[in-house]
């Protein structure tokens, strides 16, 4: 019973990783990048929008929520752009690697902002959904974990159909597959690729805000969920939006099954990187040693 | 060609300038422009987690060095920050003997205790924690907390959750950081089965620090029948908890720490229980309370915020003054470590339920008092409770560290 309960609490956990991972795969896809930084742009604009309360005490509660979260995308989305437009501008031709690279620099330099801005300490975020939405005995499946997996299959329903029926997907997958003859085709390849940093950028902003402070709630813990958010968007080799959102999930029960056994818990943290590794391993399988080397 | 040199040698005269201001501003003492030979104390703390007992002290210096320090002399302070690293601990340790400190004021840290104590014993120096944490803060002979620890404020939660709020079936998930921890945990529990009759129905005690999710933590609560959950940790940590165990449906009431104490912690829990906190010291956000004025002025005047640690930490560097001020002659850390070692009169404090002494003695545990507080159930602010907890009164059993 024990071992159930935890497991649906650890799904509601993997709705979070399985949005991540669709953040990801869109991006890589899309813009030929694997973006480290897409959680830390989101928990940098969270922590910003709380900043905007001692504001807004006149307002009524909601709409000081409603105010807050709206600066949250906001403020994500535009730091996302101003990552995308980085990349675009110097990056344009370089290789996947180097372009994920960058990311790293950007959210190790997010990390950092974000102690001088905020403090190491956890910040008052305040979720935005609380309790569970069923129960049955014990199990409980929480709001979020259902509002984050909504949000999952929405942003992936949608890009499918953007990306499959309308002459923008069209555009968007000219650039993804052939960048240079999409550019030459009169393509505005800068700025398509910028609206997708900043529409994902937006959507991590959203989560987080969702969140808020119920797991640990600084900086480093909020921005390393790119981890397991990682790890999801392997299980769909960065390609597949339905892959990455099993994947979230598998994740998150993984970690919530393990904390049913209390001797064994601290391995809850090392479920991602064996699913890392594992994925990893099996894309390898038909390589020869040395000839993959 | 020259121009080049010229702007070579530019560049590092104000390279060299930006390296020596930047020393200097980092540079945390105390000192004033008043002319004797400063008298130098220091801190070790893990200001990650506590940055606000060093910073208390050292506001309260900075007045009594306005006001004309120790006949003369003025106080400087010097804070080094452990990082919660037993390594970095024991080296800080050292440095702070090597600066010629009389004394260690207001430090407040998860490991200081366990990892310097015999350090300090053996440089014949002493230690008036801020916020004392681990059990050898509380068990040998140099080290004087002015905080009554997380072993007496658990036995005083349970107590008061027993006793004053009629739980009988309390599930407990605290957080050990080691096997002497976890053993003074379990000491002060059996303390408070022994005068309570009661047992818990649950204990957990396998929290880390800095833990990511507590979901794991709350589901396994969920299974115990649990009329009130106990949850030892440091305030951010029972945010998140907290938030875990609503976001699964659990609103039963909860008994936490003093470290939980704080206006932060209130503005930013989520939860629909009552939540019980008996405070370490006088409850500065009661309207009502005169204890804490003088308190709250000093850390108002030199931006500190206010926290149960701040309490701590200036009512360490008060007792620090007080004790330096019987001291004739030199200050040394002799003279510092033998006036402290032969208190007779305990000192009083309003903000504190015990008065406070050092003394001889292998052990200090001279804060036994706490003071219920509560949030209730889907609100954010304090209410006062009282009376005081008295150790003595209530059954209470000093740590011991085997």
């Amino acid at each position: 019973m024990n071992f159930i309960v935890a497991l649906v609490v650890g799904l509601s956990a993997g709705a979070l990783y399985a949005v991540i991972g669709v953040g990801l795969t869109l991006m890589s896809v899309l813009t030929r990048v694997i973006n480290f930084s897409i959680v830390a742009v989101g928990v940098f604009g969270a922590f910003l929008s709380i900043r905007a309360l001692p504001l807004l005490v006149p307002a009524a509660p909601e709409v000081r929520t409603a105010i807050v979260v709206v600066v949250a995308v906001l403020v994500a989305a535009i730091l996302s752009g101003v990552l995308g437009w980085i990349e675009a501008t110097w990056l344009a031709e370089a290789s996947t690697t180097a372009r994920s690279a960058v990311t790293v620099a950007s959210l190790l330099m997010l990390i950092s902002l974000s102690f001088v801005l905020f403090g190491s300490r956890p910040q008052p975020l305040r979720p935005l959904l609380i309790g569970p939405a069923f129960v049955a005995g014990n199990i409980a499946v929480t709001k979020v974990g259902v509002a984050l997996l909504i949000t999952a299959v929405v942003v992936a329903v949608a890009a499918w159909i953007v990306i499959r029926r309308t002459p923008l997907g069209v555009r968007l997958r000219a650039i993804s597959d052939r960048q240079t003859a999409a550019e030459l085709l009169g393509v505005n390849v800068k700025a398509l690729q910028i609206g997708v940093w900043i529409v994902v950028g937006g959507i991590m902003g959203l989560c987080i805000s969702i969140i808020g402070n119920t797991g640990a709630a600084d900086a480093t813990s909020m921005i390393t969920l790119v981890i397991p958010g990682a790890a999801a968007a392997l299980v769909g080799a960065f390609k597949s939006l339905p892959m990455a959102i099993v994947g979230g999930l598998l994740v998150g029960a993984f970690q919530g099954a393990l904390t049913a056994f209390p001797s064994i818990t601290l391995l809850r943290d090392w479920i991602p990187i064996v699913v890392i590794i594992l994925f990893l391993l099996w894309n390898q399988r038909k390589e020869v040693w040395d000839v993959a080397r | 060609m020259r121009n080049n040199r010229i702007t070579l040698g530019a560049t590092v005269v104000v390279a060299a300038g930006a390296l020596i201001m930047s020393g200097c501003a980092a540079d945390s003492s105390g000192s004033t422009p008043a002319t004797g030979d400063p008298i130098k104390v220091a801190a070790l703390s893990g200001l990650t987690f506590f940055p606000e007992a060093p910073q208390a002290v050292q506001a309260v210096f900075d007045d009594y060095n306005d006001a004309g320090g120790f006949k003369g002399q003025p106080l400087e302070y010097t804070v080094f920050d452990d990082k919660t690293d037993p390594a970095v601990s024991s080296t800080a340790a050292k440095d702070a003997l090597d600066g010629g400190a009389v004394a260690l004021v207001g430090s407040s840290s998860l490991l200081d205790c366990a990892v310097n104590h015999t350090t300090w014993e053996d440089n014949n120096i002493v230690s008036l924690q801020g916020t004392g944490v681990d059990p050898f803060c509380f068990s040998t002979p140099n080290i004087a907390a002015a905080n009554a620890g997380p072993y007496f404020d658990t036995f005083a939660t349970l107590y008061d959750g027993s006793e004053n709020l009629g739980f009988s079936s309390i599930c407990a998930a605290i957080v050990p950081d080691d096997e002497a921890g976890k053993s003074a945990y379990e000491q002060a529990i059996a303390a408070w089965s022994a005068a309570t009759g009661q047992e818990l129905a649950y204990i957990d005690f396998s929290l880390t620090r800095g833990q990511a999710s507590y979901a794991g933590n709350v589901a396994s609560l969920k299974g115990e029948n649990c009329d009130a959950i106990m949850v030892g940790e440091v305030g951010p940590a029972v945010t998140a908890f907290l938030g875990e165990a609503a976001n699964q449906g659990l609103s039963l009431p909860v008994l936490v720490l003093t470290s939980c104490y704080s206006d932060e912690f209130a503005a930013g829990v989520t939860y629909g229980g009552d939540i019980h906190v008996p405070a370490e010291f006088s409850p500065y956000t009661d309207p009502n309370d005169e204890s804490n004025t003088d308190w709250a002025a000093v850390m108002d005047a030199h931006a500190v915020p206010k926290t149960s640690f701040a309490q701590g930490g200036y009512l360490a560097a008060k007792y620090f003054i007080a004790i330096l001020e019987t001291i004739d002659g030199d200050v040394t850390r002799d003279s510092f470590t033998e006036a402290a070692k032969a208190m007779t009169e305990p000192i009083e404090n309003p903000m504190v339920g015990t008065p406070w002494i050092f003394g001889e003695g292998d052990a200090h545990q001279a804060n036994r008092s706490a003071w219920p507080l509560v949030i209730e159930a889907n609100t954010n602010a304090w209410t006062s409770l009282g009376p005081w907890l008295i150790g003595d009164d209530i059954g209470w059993v000093d740590t011991t560290t085997g």
